[in-house]
């Protein structure tokens, strides 16, 4: 009987699991290919005419504005998803290098060999129906291997309201969607992050070793993800009880297994192609002044890009932020701490280091850990003091969400009632705070997960109202 | 990790370096060639749009291209279609060319602007006819005037009237 009740048990686990990761399924896979609009990053056409080129040609073509005397662009207009009658390529012709060596290439391999294998063969076919989908289901992966982190680094809760939050914010929904390198790498930065707990649990260098082989493919992608290989070295090396001195092998050698494998196929891939050409490019972004400003680490936090001029202000990734900095504070299990703080900080130091240039996509990385963040808030519910900041800070994703669902428009009184509601939650909260009696503490409670619910509810029902046509209003 | 997995690691990094060398310089030196290059290129997509006249669409949007551009202008029976036309993407200058590249980008096929039965082209008051146009590219270089093609039911005057208009 109580075997049976476990089971049952489990089995309902596994299916919430995977109810979640098709929900996120279903809201990447709407309107995927039109929103972001075509053309709106001209970089996803630029990795897949990589892959293209590769398969087709054995060499690279992408577009770029980098050129020098021996390094020159052919012109040519590439009218793929009608991008000059809609407008968004605003009339300009492509600069195309042959090869083009501004990524690596495993992200052309992605989506210009899923867009191949369905009948692509010039570069015009390389449309968004093509070659988002493979981010899609990348997307859905994504819950899935978030969940699998939040399980093993914490509990089963963790990793299901983590799911849950990913596979339902709006931003994410609509980021995932797009081609970008990034979007490829979060998950060998999870999976990465996965085998290193296997390994910390079973003690086997086999698990370290699929980690910095993971890590190191993260490389083929884009060169910022040298971030997975920085994050794993720093995670063997303090979220492990066993002594430091122990911990510092498995850290050197899961460094050098991971560089070594990503940066040398690279370096035998430019040099077997067009050495002076690849060299030259890896000189001209050594060189190249991104738009690194001393407001970048608070654009980050306040601007929510998911192009280079589209946002989406999305109240879960605020609440990510604000969680990652009260859990600075907050953890004590140093095993735990590691896991919260190290990704972030080291997808900050690579952010503002690298890139901090405004587009969207320099920020994905930050994603899947600020979600982490807020999930692992829910542990500490026993605290009054986590209690109450989760209270108002889970009332944020809601308060961000009514006005753009137009509720202020059918609901004419909303507002005042919204106001007095809200008024009665702080004061609420406040009484709980500095009372500490149980029975409110109880109901508190109570009312977190409500407010939760109800933030999911509204963030799908945005995810599902966002179409071409409510596409240039959701800034 | 024992020495003997780094250096079964090591042992592999080097064939499977080697192998990608060895691959792409195969895989270049047998299939890449200009012209398939340029079939990569400007094959229209089979899954396209295609238009029949070239009042059916535009390029909407001024490059940023310098002075490299020509304005070209379809004056339809339901009004002009104008297109900014960057002209750094033709290979050979010409007027030809730049009609046959704009109908490929557009999607329209480019006899039907050849045929004199249907469109009338001319670079300022210089009429442009198939072969025996006297403009050359440096007329349409330097005037950067537009190339305005007229259907049928338009004159020469109803141009000078248009731009006079203007």
């Amino acid at each position: 009987m109580e075997l049976n009740k476990k089971s049952l048990i489990n089995t309902v686990k596994i299916i919430s699991i995977l109810l979640i990761c098709f929900l996120g399924f279903r809201l990447r896979l709407q309107n995927y290919s039109s929103v972001p609009r075509p053309g709106d990053s001209s970089d996803e056409y630029a990795n897949a005419w990589s892959g293209l080129g590769l398969i087709e040609l054995g060499v690279p073509i992408g577009w770029s504005y980098l050129e020098s005397d021996s390094y020159q662009p052919i012109h040519r207009y590439i009218n793929v998803d009608n991008i000059y009658q809609t407008g968004t390529a605003h009339g300009n012709p492509f600069y195309l290098h042959i090869p083009w060596f501004d990524h690596p290439p495993g992200m052309g391999i992605l989506t210009g060999g899923f867009a191949y294998l369905k009948g692509a063969r010039v570069l015009e076919d390389a449309t968004t129906v093509l070659i988002r989908k493979p981010m899609v289901y990348l997307g859905a992966l994504n819950i899935l291997l978030l969940f699998l982190i939040g399980y093993l680094y914490f509990n089963y809760k963790t990793g299901i309201i983590a799911a849950l939050i990913y596979s339902v914010s709006p931003l994410i929904v609509v980021a995932n969607r797009l081609p970008q390198a990034e979007n490829a790498f979060i998950p060998l930065f999870l999976i990465s992050t996965i085998f290193i707990k296997l390994f910390q649990n079973k003690s086997n260098y086999i698990y370290l070793f699929f980690s910095a082989l993971i890590a190191g493919v993260g490389i083929w992608f884009k060169i910022p993800a040298l971030m997975i290989t920085a994050s794993g070295f720093l995670l063997i090396l303090y979220s492990s009880p066993v002594q430091f001195k122990k911990r510092f092998k498995p850290a050197i050698i899961f460094t050098l297994i991971s560089i070594s494998f990503g940066v040398i196929p690279l370096l035998v891939y430019g040099l077997a192609l067009n050495p002076q050409a690849f060299f030259q490019v890896l000189f001209f972004h050594a060189q190249r002044t991104y738009g690194i400003g001393i407001s970048a680490f608070y654009q980050l936090l306040n601007q929510s890009k998911i192009t280079g001029s589209f946002s989406i202000t999305d109240g879960w990734l605020i609440c990510g932020w604000l969680s990652w900095l009260i859990l600075l504070v907050k953890n004590k299990n140093n095993y735990q701490k590691c896991l919260i703080s190290a990704p972030v900080f080291v997808c900050l130091i690579f952010f503002l280091f690298l890139g901090s240039e405004s587009y969207g996509w320099y920020i994905y990385p930050f994603f899947p850990w600020l979600i982490l963040s807020l999930a692992v808030m829910f542990n500490f519910l026993d605290d009054i003091n986590i209690i109450s900041a989760l209270s108002i800070l889970i009332s944020i994703p809601i308060q961000i969400l009514l006005p753009k669902l137009g509720v202020t428009n059918i609901f004419p009184h909303f507002t005042s009632f919204w106001r007095f509601i809200y008024t009665l939650y702080l004061f609420f909260v406040c009484l709980t705070y500095l009372s500490s009696n149980k029975t409110l503490i109880k109901i508190q409670k109570i009312l977190i997960y409500v407010l939760f619910i109800l933030g999911v509810f509204l963030s799908i029902k945005y995810s599902l109202v966002i179409s071409p046509e409510t596409w240039p209003s959701v800034n | 990790m024992s020495r003997k997995v780094i250096i079964t690691y090591l042992i592999f990094l080097f064939i499977f370096s080697v192998f990608i060398y060895f691959f792409i310089r195969y895989r270049q030196n047998h299939l890449f060639s200009s012209k398939a290059l340029e079939s990569i290129i400007s094959t229209p997509s089979q899954w396209r749009t295609k238009y029949l006249s070239p009042c059916d669409a535009i390029i909407s949007g001024d490059p940023n291209i310098g002075d490299n551009w020509v304005k070209i202008s379809f004056h339809c029976p339901q009004g002009v279609k104008n297109s900014t036309f960057a002209t750094t993407v033709l290979r050979e200058k010409s007027w030809k060319n730049t009609i046959n590249e704009y109908a490929r980008i557009i999607g329209f096929p480019p006899s039907e602007v050849f045929d004199e039965k249907k469109w009338t082209c001319y670079l300022g008051r210089k009429i442009l006819i198939n072969n025996q146009s006297k403009v050359t590219w440096d007329d349409i270089a330097t005037k950067k005037g537009s190339i305005d093609c007229l259907n049928p039911e338009y004159t020469l005057n109803y141009l000078i009237q248009y731009y006079g208009i203007k």
